[in-house]
């Protein structure tokens, strides 16, 4: 990964969690030290495109509140959802990514308080003692894709073997399963892998692991005991969408078995339109912005409502058919 | 017509030395010819927001800005070359306060992927440009203000800088200002060149439109080339050839009764619903129902996005016995029928 410039905070330069990224990406003599990565992260508005070939990497300390509450439907129901940051942005670039217009900014931003982050995790574990309990990894940033070098991984195993009813997901799209494949399986820290048909990895997530690398490393993850989970989010419509998810849940079923899969979740695309707008000046060209998508009273982009049920149902009874039980599918977003 | 502008004479001198310009009768610091207006905006964001803004109220014919300027390079280690010309891709600015303005703008036709930050003051020591150097890899006086106007008037920009110095203590005015000629020659290249690119036209595909037979209104043009562009886009051009032998489409076509604007109505119709396969099965269940109702003299008004399966019914009453009838006809409505329709059965 190839860094334009990168940025120290100078209060954490010091840390040795600091000096290991910066060792990993061989950056111990080419970085800058700044006093605060908001001082221009997210302070000017930089184009999204520019993480093309402008990208920078900002190593910072996380302040504020480390641990928030999900959004509602964000995951299985019936149990809190958290998520922490641990990152701001992803190297990846899907077309319909709401990271394109969110922070202002495509440069990366690795936390490395990880000490800090672990004990607020730690202080809302507390708070629900006998009960199971959710955090997420990937809400500003893919959970794996950096994870050789952001170095986090480690210390979020170990403070998850002491909560075995404190549950981690860890959502990518990528197949970069080493430091994973390095640690013990632990029952409570599942990765989740999100897939589409090949033909939309193609042209909606660019940079990312092709399916048959997702589908490859989810196998391998699995076969050493790791718990796994699926993403079937966004779904996109095209001509031959039903064609190609029944290939899609045919390639799953035939990489793993059903009952090895915790859970999949199915959602389809959906914006606020603001963010839409952000879509259609960056990928104005981009299949995505001719879809039979509306705009709805209360500024979302989505499809109506009997298209948005047709692809879920749909892709729900695929599932199904292929082996999956009721309670391992739940609708995101619905 | 373009604007070509500079913050200096001297940066526009070889310009002149080639193009026969006179001088603006109403503006000093504007010369123009028969292709090309030369602004010299001054120094500083507000000169070059007021300045431009002053030769574009002039000019409103100007179709296009064009930037050039000598640049410093920021802190070292810089990218950057003394001498090296560089086509800017996106502008940072700063504002008299000393912190960054939020808003940026990208150039037209950039080739380059390099950015520039317009500083509020001369940068004339190391701790001024460190605070710049993140932002971008050199820094200039005038370029922020120019875009901001572009932008708030639709107008492409395009800058080209040569980079004179390196910004910071080390900055040598005197030294700059002695090789303002080479500058001035190298920038006076770089336009040329950049008349010389044109880009190709994109070729236009000769796809058939059947609208060009009917009566469109502005909006059903709009609408309709929405549409076409998307299916294309979702499909392609041999399904779209498909698409228009339809039966459906044919009879339009060939409609006798319909009114020439109800035939553009009527193929919008069928092409948005050929778009959302799902909202065509909508439309023709909620459709029957409704002919069923009207034949009772009761209206039912289906959501027109297709999106909420609330509906409006209305009538009117004429008699008790009207009204019983009619709230017995309500009654029998296929409420949980048309819950499935909404939801893709």
């Amino acid at each position: 990964m190839a860094f334009e410039r990168i940025f120290v905070e100078k209060s954490i330069a010091e840390r040795p969690a600091t000096l290991a990224v910066l060792k990993k990406i061989n950056a111990l003599d080419r970085f800058e030290i700044i006093e605060k990565y908001d001082d221009y992260f997210g302070r000017v508005k930089k184009p999204y495109l520019h993480k093309r070939n402008q990208l920078n990497l900002y190593l910072a300390e996380k302040k504020g509140q480390l641990v928030k509450e999900a959004p509602d439907a964000y995951g299985l129901a019936g149990a809190p959802h958290f998520y922490f940051v641990h990152a701001y942005n992803c190297i990846y670039e899907c077309e319909y990514c709401y990271l394109q217009g969110y922070f202002n900014s495509p440069d990366i931003v690795l936390f490395t308080n990880h000490d800090e982050i672990s004990k607020e995790i730690i202080r809302h574990i507390h708070q629900y003692p006998n009960q199971e309990i959710w955090f997420h990894a990937g809400e500003f940033s893919d959970s794996l894709a950096l994870s050789q070098i952001s170095g986090e991984l480690e210390l979020y195993h170990q403070l998850f073997k002491k909560f075995p009813h404190a549950r981690l997901e860890l959502r990518t799209k990528s197949a970069n399963t080493k430091v994973l494949e390095s640690l013990d399986p632990l029952d409570n820290m599942i990765t989740s892998f999100s897939m589409s048909p090949q033909s939309s990895v193609k042209k909606y997530d660019h940079k990312t692991a092709a399916l048959k690398l997702r589908l490859k490393a989810m196998e391998k993850l699995s076969m050493l005991g790791h718990p796994v989970a699926i993403h079937l989010d966004p779904i996109i419509w095209s001509p031959n969408w039903e064609s190609d998810y029944q290939e899609l849940v045919h390639k799953i079923t035939e990489t793993i078995n059903p009952d090895n899969i915790r859970y999949v979740s199915i959602g389809v695309v959906r914006f606020p339109k603001k963010m839409f707008k952000d879509i259609k000046n960056n990928y104005p060209d981009s299949d995505l912005v001719h879809q039979p998508l509306i705009t709805t009273t209360n500024d979302l982009v989505r499809y109506r409502k009997p298209l948005r049920f047709k692809i879920l149902n749909t892709v729900e009874s695929m599932l199904k058919t292929a082996g999956f039980k009721a309670p391992q599918i739940y609708k995101c977003m619905e | 017509m373009e604007l070509l502008t500079f913050a200096h004479r001297a940066e526009a001198q070889c310009f002149f030395d080639e193009f026969g310009l006179s001088q603006d009768k109403a503006q000093e610091n504007i010369f123009l010819d028969d292709h090309r207006i030369v602004a010299i905006l001054g120094e500083g964001i507000e000169a070059s927001i007021f300045n431009t803004t002053r030769v574009m109220q002039r000019f409103p014919n100007i179709q296009k800005v064009l930037n050039f300027g000598v640049v410093g390079a920021l802190p070292h280690p810089s990218p950057l070359n003394l001498g090296q010309l560089i086509s800017v891709n996106t502008v940072y600015g700063e504002s008299a306060a000393k912190d960054f303005q939020f808003k940026s703008f990208s150039s037209s036709h950039s080739t380059s992927s390099i950015d520039c930050i317009t500083a509020a003051h001369r940068v004339l020591n190391e701790d001024y440009a460190s605070r710049l150097a993140p932002i971008a890899p050199m820094v200039d006086r005038e370029l922020w203000g120019i875009a901001y106007v572009c932008h708030q008037m639709k107008l492409p920009w395009e800058s080209f800088k040569v980079v004179s110095d390196f910004a910071g203590k080390s900055t040598l005015c005197f030294e700059v200002q002695a090789h303002a000629p080479q500058f001035s020659k190298q920038l006076f290249d770089a336009y040329l060149t950049s008349k010389n690119s044109n880009p190709t036209p994109n070729k236009i595909s000769e796809i058939k439109k059947p609208w060009d037979n009917f009566y469109v209104t502005k909006s059903q043009g709009d609408k309709l080339e929405k549409l076409h562009l998307q299916f294309i886009k979702l499909f392609d051009e041999k399904k779209w050839t498909n698409f228009l032998e339809h039966p459906l489409v044919v009879d339009i076509s060939n409609h006798k009764n319909l009114h020439p604007k109800q035939k553009t109505q009527k193929f919008l119709d069928v092409l948005t619903t050929y778009l959302d396969p799902s909202m065509a099965r909508l439309i023709e269940k909620t459709h029957g129902l409704k002919q069923t109702y009207k034949k009772s003299d009761i209206d039912l008004k289906f959501d027109p996005q297709g999106d909420s399966e609330q509906f409006k019914v209305s009538f009117n009453v004429i008699s008790e016995q009207d009204l019983n009838r009619k709230i017995s006809q309500i009654s029998q409505l296929p409420i949980s029928d048309i819950q499935k329709w909404y939801e893709g059965e």
